[in-house]
């Protein structure tokens, strides 16, 4: 379930904030933003969420913007982008765990 | 049970098997014949073990290659959920890796160097994309890389698996491979990086409004390494 990560992604987010890493949430479903705000209030989360527009229409209209632009599919799947705003890494499902280390490396961090 | 024995069972349930289509306690029918194979071999039949591995595996590189056709159209993705799909793939690329791993040791048993290099190859790249046996399949394919006489082909194909994921197990191999044939791990480190910087793309620049009304650009976090992560609230 895509929500379980979050925890985790807020806690890489606090870690790796002060070394030059950043997170945004996309929420993918034009028809779920009014419950971002219980959703945040609930797992305390401080990374920047954003709401995609509403569908132009053709494909199915959660995946409309996810899709168009970025390939995604499903949720959860986590881009990792380097510093020059490049697609390294690219997860489909849970992701911290596999994420930390590809983070560390792009930071310049000496591996675990 | 004498190994000998197990063959015409096999055969017939070889024969058997396409009439339960929906039988889901049945093992698949190429997992059938991949025991028919493995018993062939037993059997000391060879050259019959040798063609019929080498027919599993083509079709099972097939259906791979199937499900990664659908998994690229994107109503594909919108009907069927490319999670299943995903799930299917890494189960197809675990079996092509350990079929790999079981017919390559029976190639160097008949003298087959050069197929079986393909082979080690195949397992390789069946390794790379999957979520969990993946650092065990590329520690053996690089082991049989070794045994081949290639470090070398061992030492790429740690490299081009580094970058595609970093895990510690992949990096640790190089490490070892490294200091057993004299090279420096941090410039194979560096060439990882490098090619997974190469192939990358640029990230569509979003231009998005955030829960709380704020634009946001992704040019505004320049320099910066980010994470964009996909969700639903629900």
């Amino acid at each position: 379930m895509c929500n379980a990560e979050f925890p985790r992604l807020q806690s890489l987010y606090d870690k790796y904030r002060p070394l030059g890493f950043d997170m945004v949430a996309i929420q993918m479903d034009p028809d779920q933003n009014g419950r971002v705000a219980e959703w945040r209030t609930k797992g305390k989360y401080t990374f920047p969420v954003l709401l995609v527009p509403p569908p132009k229409g053709g494909l199915a209209k959660e995946r409309d913007y996810a899709g168009a632009h970025y390939d995604v599919w499903l949720a959860p799947t986590d881009l990792l982008l380097d510093s020059t705003h490049k697609v390294i890494f690219r997860h489909v499902g849970s992701g911290a765990a596999v994420l930390e280390p590809e983070i560390r490396e792009l930071l310049g961090l000496p591996p675990f | 049970m004498d190994k000998a024995d197990a063959l015409p069972l096999l055969e017939k349930a070889i024969a058997e098997r396409p009439k339960h289509p929906d039988t889901l306690t049945m093992p698949d029918l190429d997992e059938l014949q991949w025991s028919y194979a493995r018993s062939l071999a037993d059997a000391g039949r060879t050259d019959e073990a040798l063609k019929w591995s080498m027919d599993v595996i083509a079709g099972t590189n097939h259906a791979i290659a199937e499900l990664e056709s659908s998994r690229n159209n994107p109503d594909e993705k919108r009907l069927a959920g490319a999670y299943s799909v995903d799930a299917q793939l890494d189960r197809l690329r675990e079996r092509l890796g350990d079929r790999c791993a079981e017919f390559i040791p029976l190639l160097l048993k008949v003298g087959r160097s050069n197929l079986a290099l393909k082979y080690v190859a195949m397992q390789e790249r069946a390794a790379i994309p999957i979520l969990d046996r993946r650092p065990e399949l590329l520690a053996s394919a690089a082991q049989m890389y070794e045994k081949l006489g290639r470090t070398d082909l061992a030492m790429d194909g740690l490299v081009r698996a580094l970058a595609a994921r970093l895990d510690g197990a992949t990096r640790d191999a190089i490490a070892a491979l490294a200091a057993r044939t004299g090279r420096n791990a941090d410039a194979l480190y560096r060439r990882a990086a490098a090619m997974r910087s190469k192939s990358a793309t640029p990230a569509y620049p979003f231009a998005l409004v955030t829960d709380d009304g704020k634009p946001m650009r992704l040019s505004d976090l320049k320099g910066r390494v980010v994470l964009v992560s996909f969700f639903f609230p629900t």
